[in-house]
């Protein structure tokens, strides 16, 4: 992908200030502190493209109860292993109101692959690219795969693991014995606090920077 | 089949699969060479991922993302630290003991810190002059054409998610004369689910019948136990086949199906295997024998195992005593989910102790065999010991039964099993014989051990005690022993224990 095929956003002043405003929020629930909420109540305006190429504010408040966002890599057996419990979630919440996406982080997947990848791994929608790490930075998320929760404001509800199933590298339980992110979903559907607000995800780290080449085949 | 093909055959995993041997021994500990102050990938990253790492982690095989350039290592920068620094990667289990493996995947501490190194400054690439050249590796056949190839006849579909799956092949070879075999090379081609692979010899055609019972591909490698089959060895992620030394070789008998236990892991998408296998055959009949010991035998069914819901440090232990002199060549550890800790020390006849296997944290999804960079010398009257621990708690996140359940030997991945597999090639053929008996000694003293543990059969017990026990003590002492072993060998109560591993 060419890099100004991903220069797309039109007030990134804008979009970097939400960014900050988000990093803020997750910062102070990684405290323990109260979340605090976006400024004026409004969700930050970050723009990605989904898969198609079209331009998508996932955290816009159109109603919906929650946010949540799983941020994947391609190759990483972690996130691909946990495909389909990320596809049954997103399933079942739209239903009650959440709506979820999926994020590919890497700056160097293109639409075509990501697509090949959502079709064989059974995303059917709500899958979006993430390149410059937006999305990624203002969760706070460093894994794939890494679920962040968000409410319609833009406050952080949940961030990390999507449950316990997986111990360690090469650890993985038959079946998780706790769902941490239905669980927190299930708890934001109540109106109840998320009893587990952080918890740490395992699997492949998302590159911190951006890789040196951005074009690779 | 005769003696030398049967002990041929037995060798597990031993002689076909031998894994790329890379690194040798680590730093001791606090002995670091100091690190340089620029670490960079052209000099100092590239060569350890070019010789541990690439094979591997290309495209087309079974890792899940390439490392192959200065790009795909940046990419990977923190894990890459932090899986070798776990040692999670490269894959390999077996610690230092007092035997060198010459097909060991592990990095030297050395290596590791300098991986953390170049993490941590900042993944820089370096002088392109420093570089490298990158491996190259065959692409097909590794060992060369093969003589006979043979194919799964029809797809086997690996579902998205779900329990590991273990599932046996049938795949007939058609063989119009007998034939010696010298490799097997196994070629997948769902490469992200396929684990590995164990090859068995069927020459009853057992296996086809068990295919027959329903009209899936193959049969439940979990429910049916392939120990009546000759094993032939195997492929594991990260293994290349290797023909057998010359003086070595297996009996391919003209009516022999090869079978096939593959182990899948799902990962996230329908996958589909349609394994391959290519055949080398030998141009004459092998010189020499070997043959495999095990302990304890049967791959722990005579072990009396029975490990309580609970237990962390449920230890497995047998030991036996070399009657003649052999010289050993690999190791293999087996068991299931649960266990946790390997063991296997030789006391020679002068007293001297040497670790020949030791693990210290298990993981069932590797099966592998370690192979000895040197024969090593076993002298008559050298004492084996082994012991492997088990973790039945609910701690342990490999334990496949939550809560955990009373576990005992079994084929089932629930059950459990134990054993530490020797392969010996005896210093004077001749002696084999001696070796063979003594195995069978071992085996039916062990049966008689848990004959006398049975509860369930009081009368019979003290009807055997009332004939055998002459002291009168409640116990068949050494001496009593040869006795009791004539009647059961007669009774005909020993069948499927005498023989086996």
């Amino acid at each position: 992908m060419k890099e100004s095929a991903l220069n797309f956003f039109r007030r990134p002043h804008l979009r970097l200030a939400s960014a900050f405003a988000l990093v803020l929020c997750f910062a102070q629930l990684a405290a323990g502190a109260e979340p605090v909420s976006a400024p004026a109540g409004k969700a930050p305006a970050i723009s990605v493209r989904n898969l198609e190429g079209t331009s998508i504010q996932p955290l816009a408040d159109t109603g919906q109860k929650a946010t949540a966002l799983f941020f994947v890599m391609h190759e990483c057996p972690v996130a691909n292993g946990y495909a389909p419990e990320i596809a049954r979630i997103m399933s079942e919440y739209s239903a009650k109101g959440i709506r979820s996406y999926v994020l590919y982080v890497e700056d160097d997947l293109t639409p075509a692959k990501a697509r090949d990848h959502a079709r064989d791994y059974g995303f059917k929608s709500g899958t979006l690219l993430d390149p410059k790490h937006l999305l990624v930075k203002a969760a706070g998320a460093t894994i794939s795969p890494e679920a962040a929760v968000l409410s319609p404001a833009g406050e952080g509800l949940y961030r990390g693991r999507i449950d316990d199933r997986v111990a360690d590298f090469g650890k993985r339980r038959v079946e998780p014995t706790r769902r941490d992110l239905r669980l927190a979903l299930d708890a934001i559907l109540a109106g109840k606090p998320v009893s587990a607000r952080l918890t740490r995800a395992i699997g492949c780290y998302i590159p911190e920077g951006h890789s040196s080449k951005t074009e690779r085949n | 089949m005769n003696l030398t093909n049967q002990t041929f055959a037995r060798s597990l995993l031993a002689a076909t699969v031998v894994l790329a041997a890379h690194s040798g021994f680590d730093a001791v500990a606090g002995n670091l060479k100091p690190l340089p102050e620029n670490v960079t990938f052209t000099e100092h990253v590239a060569p350890i991922l070019f010789q541990n790492c690439t094979r591997c982690h290309r495209p087309g095989e079974a890792a899940p993302f390439a490392l192959q350039n200065f790009q795909d290592a940046q990419k990977r920068g923190k894990q890459i630290a932090e899986v070798t620094a776990k040692k999670f990667m490269p894959p390999w289990h077996a610690e230092h003991g007092d035997v060198e493996f010459s097909n060991e995947r592990r990095l030297t501490d050395d290596q590791i810190a300098l991986l953390g190194a170049w993490h941590k400054q900042g993944m820089k690439e370096g002088d392109q002059a420093k570089l490298p050249t990158p491996p190259k590796f065959t692409e097909g056949w590794q060992i060369g054409k093969p003589d006979l190839i043979v194919k799964m006849p029809e797809p086997f579909e690996v579902a998205a998610e779900g329990k590991d799956i273990y599932w046996n092949f049938v795949l007939p070879l058609n063989l119009t004369e007998g034939k010696w075999v010298r490799a097997l090379e196994f070629r997948p081609t769902a490469r992200g689910v396929v684990h590995h692979s164990l090859y068995y010899l069927d020459t009853a055609g057992d296996a086809r019948k068990f295919d027959e019972r329903d009209p899936m591909p193959g049969y439940n490698g979990m429910n049916r136990s392939n120990r009546q089959f000759e094993s032939l060895g195997g492929w594991a992620v990260g293994g290349e086949p290797m023909l057998l030394p010359a003086e070595l070789a297996y009996r391919f008998p003209t009516n022999s199906d090869l079978v096939l236990q593959t182990h899948f892991h799902p990962n996230g998408k329908v996958d589909h295997e349609t394994s391959t296998v290519g055949i080398y055959f030998a141009d004459k009949a092998p010189t020499r024998k070997f043959m495999t010991l095990q302990l304890p035998p049967l791959f722990g069914r005579l072990s009396g195992m029975d490990i309580p819901a609970g237990a962390t440090n449920y230890a497995v232990k047998d030991s036996f005593t070399m009657p003649i002199d052999v010289e050993a060549f690999s190791v293999t550890p087996h068991a299931h989910y649960l266990a946790r800790t390997f063991q296997l020390t030789a006391t020679l006849p002068d007293g001297k102790q040497l670790t020949i296997l030791k693990i210290s944290n298990w993981d069932f999804n590797w099966q592998e065999d370690c192979a000895f960079k040197n024969r090593l010398k076993l002298p008559k009257g050298t004492r084996l010991d082994s012991i492997i621990t088990y973790d039945n708690s609910a701690e342990n996140p490999n334990n496949p039964t939550s809560p955990p359940k009373r576990v005992k030997w079994g084929p089932m991945s629930t059950d459990e099993m134990a054993a530490i597999t020797l392969s010996v090639i005896p210093a004077r053929d001749e002696e084999l014989d001696g070796l063979r008996t003594a195995k069978r000694t071992h085996n039916i003293d062990l049966f008689i051990d848990r004959a006398l543990e049975d509860t369930k059969k009081r009368e019979q017990v003290e009807l055997m005690k009332a004939t055998f026990d002459k002291n009168a003590n409640g116990k068949i002492d050494p001496e009593e022993r040869p006795g009791l072993r004539a009647f059961l060998e007669a009774s005909g109560k020993l069948k499927g224990i005498e023989g086996g591993f």
